[in-house]
């Protein structure tokens, strides 16, 4: 939003920087930022739900024809600060989620990084999740599913928890905010009202996909990272992962991750830099010792089946139900009902729910893009 | 998407040809499921031989009336067709049921009804799941069911076929023809798709290499009495939950005060096996009886008292039960314009 002079936005009518090129279709997402000859990045998923990588076999995937990186927990560049767990990727063998990044393939063409990606070899030593809802010292009903927590209950519990005395359900219990109205008063009070509206509603499991493919664009340059990225939070993001990858994150022969192709482009000797016609792809070209350019742009594409366990989503499938009690003409209570959310609230919920340790408490690990189409394409600049 | 080589056909027998030799060959036409399959990693074919521009896609009345419909003939334009629309509206109303606007307009008839179950563990390689790799076991039955049979399912699988076109074939009686290497043959589509069984990884009783080329809808006197039914989680672009095909002819008299009595009745369920499934048990127990909206409930039990619901999906039987007496109460009041019975009572409970 383009404001006035500083503080006089309020009452302004403010027009949005995109918006002109928004409303015709102008607008680029982040896959769409003009890059000369990228490199593509394709992520290697976990396909379990909690455990540690014992071994990753990149070897066929390098030996691919335009591969040009083949990246693991074992050569991706550390992070110096690791305070947002969501930035915490390839740092560690550790798997804590189903669809996990464990790994990426840098290739000349998307195509190339694809099918790359889906030859490299994982072992994993899986460890027991815990995926189900507990139930807190009060009877709240938790999403946490962090082990160390409460046992597991069953749906029957549950009810039987939510119809006793003191039985709620709260998604989150917040100190300081009143206790919710309990089941047994709700039933006490309709049962001593004169008239009664008990329904309930419920909605259909719900998803927002956004429409942008999930992409974002690095391009390393002099000491600078410039990204494009899918994210509403520009200024949030730009600080959290700033702050993770400075100062490492200086490219040059020991930091930067592709720089472990080293050893392989010195054995096949360094190639000049070479161009493609098509201009869609490109070629990184080595530098003098032997990494590769760190001027190469990385086009990391995230496909449809990386979507979900990426993304946090709202899973609908809920119910509401509205209770309001009457007596002597007047509403004695309103609206005291309770909302739940299932806690299967679709199939790509339910598979995650299934197969993942903490993404049901804490959302996954590295959801960028669980914003709406709000303010994209901001490109930001972090200066190591 | 694994490397794979490319071949365009240049007539049937060409393709047929290329196909048979090769042990995992496929053919493309529209590509709406194959492609989004091999982007997946659920098929891995070493060749893929395009017949997407051979001239299948024609719709004609044959003399016998008979009505041919090609089999790359597009689903939009199927549903669009005058004949359907006026000869077999519960079919155009199917196709309008599935997809989009878009996949419809790239979707071909074939391909429709050989598309493959979208079962969540189907479509995800790191899944055990019988039907990609038989052996693997069944993710399912102790996951997610929603979507899956009641009817008719193995041990091995309870994922159910996804098309809403063939549900109203399965009602119509159609034929597909199938040409091989050795020649051509017809096969009722109701014995074309297969029930799981122990061999789950079979869709349908085609040998590898088999083409369909056509599929014939045979003259049916009461075809223009039909509708389809299509019950899901949003209102459009979603797989079926359950679906209804019925056809319904009724006597030409019946007593004032009474009910009509069906002559003849054709009646398919989707979502909820295999393949489409024929309600014959419903059919024969509704032939000669009255339309009444109790006999169409009973009928529809008649049908359900094999179903075997999974964790998730119970709600299927009474949505079944519901959705038939609701769908062939319609039928009945447009052709006599009333019905006897209570259509507001409906159960919730299985």
């Amino acid at each position: 939003v383009s404001t006035g002079r500083r503080g006089q936005s309020v009452g302004v009518g403010l027009g949005r920087l995109d918006g002109v090129l928004k409303v015709r279709g102008r607008a680029r997402y982040a896959y769409e930022q003009p890059v000369p000859q990228p490199a593509y990045l394709c992520p290697v998923q976990a396909t379990i739900a909690r455990g540690t990588v014992v071994r990753i076999d990149t070897g066929a995937a390098e030996a691919l024809d335009g591969v040009l990186a083949v990246l693991t927990h074992l050569n991706a560049l550390r992070l110096v600060d690791t305070k947002d767990q969501e930035l915490l990727v390839l740092q560690s063998a550790a798997v804590g989620f189903r669809g996990q990044f464990i790994g990426a393939v840098v290739a000349e063409s998307s195509e190339i990084a694809r099918h790359a990606a889906a030859l490299v070899e994982v072992e994993y030593a899986p460890a027991t999740h815990n995926a189900a809802f507990s139930v807190g010292e009060h009877g709240d009903v938790s999403l946490d599913s962090t082990p160390g927590l409460p046992r597991q209950v069953s749906d029957a519990e549950i009810e039987a928890a939510l119809a006793g005395e003191h039985g709620y359900v709260s998604l989150e219990s917040t100190p300081g905010l009143p206790r919710q109205v309990s089941e047994a008063e709700i039933k006490a009070a309709l049962a001593t009202a004169s008239t009664a509206v008990d329904q309930t509603y419920t909605t259909p499991p719900e998803y927002h996909v956004p429409m942008e493919p999930h992409t974002s664009v690095a391009i390393w340059n002099d000491g600078t990272l410039t990204m494009y990225e899918s994210t509403q939070g520009v200024h949030p993001f730009r600080e959290g992962f700033g702050g993770a990858v400075r100062p490492g994150a200086e490219p040059g022969p020991d930091h930067l991750p592709v720089c472990r192709r080293r050893i392989r482009l010195k054995a096949q000797g360094s190639r000049p830099g070479r161009t493609r016609g098509d201009g869609g792809t490109r070629t990184a070209r080595p530098c003098r010792k032997g990494c590769l350019d760190p001027a190469a742009d990385v086009l990391p594409q995230w496909l449809p089946s990386t979507d979900h366990p990426t993304r946090a989503t709202r899973g609908g499938s809920g119910w509401h139900t509205d209770r309001t009690g009457r007596r002597r003409g007047r509403a004695e209570f309103q609206n005291a009902g309770f909302s739940r959310r299932s806690r299967r609230t679709g199939p790509n919920d339910v598979r995650r729910c299934a197969a993942s340790d903490h993404e049901s408490s804490h959302g996954p690990r590295c959801s960028r893009t669980d914003l709406d189409a709000g303010a994209r394409q901001v490109p930001w600049d972090v200066r190591a | 998407v694994m490397p794979f080589e490319f071949l365009t056909a240049e007539d049937v027998a060409g393709a047929v040809a290329a196909v048979t030799e090769h042990p995992d060959a496929v053919y493309l036409a529209g590509g709406t499921n194959l492609v989004d399959r091999m982007r997946l990693g659920v098929a891995t074919p070493s060749l893929v031989v395009d017949i997407s521009h051979l001239p299948l896609d024609q719709i004609v009345e044959l003399p016998d009336g008979t009505v041919r419909i090609g089999a790359l003939a597009r689903n939009s334009d199927l549903a669009a067709h005058l004949l359907i629309r006026q000869r077999y509206p519960v079919l155009s109303q199917a196709l309008l049921a599935g997809a989009s606007g878009q996949l419809r307009n790239l979707a071909t008839t074939a391909g429709n009804l050989l598309q493959r179950t979208r079962c969540v563990y189907f479509q995800d390689v790191s899944m055990p799941c019988n039907k990609r790799d038989l052996g693997s076991g069944c993710s399912a039955r102790e996951g997610y069911t929603r979507y899956h049979a009641i009817l008719g399912a193995s041990a091995g699988c309870v994922a159910v076929h996804p098309s809403d076109m063939a549900v109203a074939m399965a009602a119509l009686d159609a034929s597909v023809v199938v040409a091989g290497r050795t020649g051509e043959r017809s096969i009722r589509l109701n014995d074309l798709h297969r029930l799981p069984g122990d061999a789950p990884h079979r869709d349908t009783v085609l040998t590898h290499g088999e083409l369909i080329t056509a599929v014939d809808l045979p003259p049916l006197s009461f075809s223009q009495h039909s509708a389809y039914r299509k019950v899901r989680d949003r209102a459009s672009y979603v797989f079926a939950l359950i679906s209804v095909a019925a056809a319904l002819d009724l006597s030409e008299h019946w007593d004032a005060g009474g009910d009509p009595t069906i002559r003849d009745v054709r009646i398919a369920l989707g979502g909820v096996a295999h393949k489409p499934w024929r309600a014959t048990a419903a059919e024969t127990f509704l032939r000669g009886a009255a339309a009444s909206v109790e006999n169409f409930r009973e009928a529809a039990d008649v049908e359900l008292a094999h179903a075997e619901p999974l964790n998730d999906n119970a709600f299927k039987v009474p949505m079944v039960r519901n959705t038939v007496a609701l769908l062939l109460a319609d039928l009945t009041r447009r052709q006599v314009g009333a019905i006897d019975g209570d259509l507001t009572g409906q159960e919730q409970k299985p």
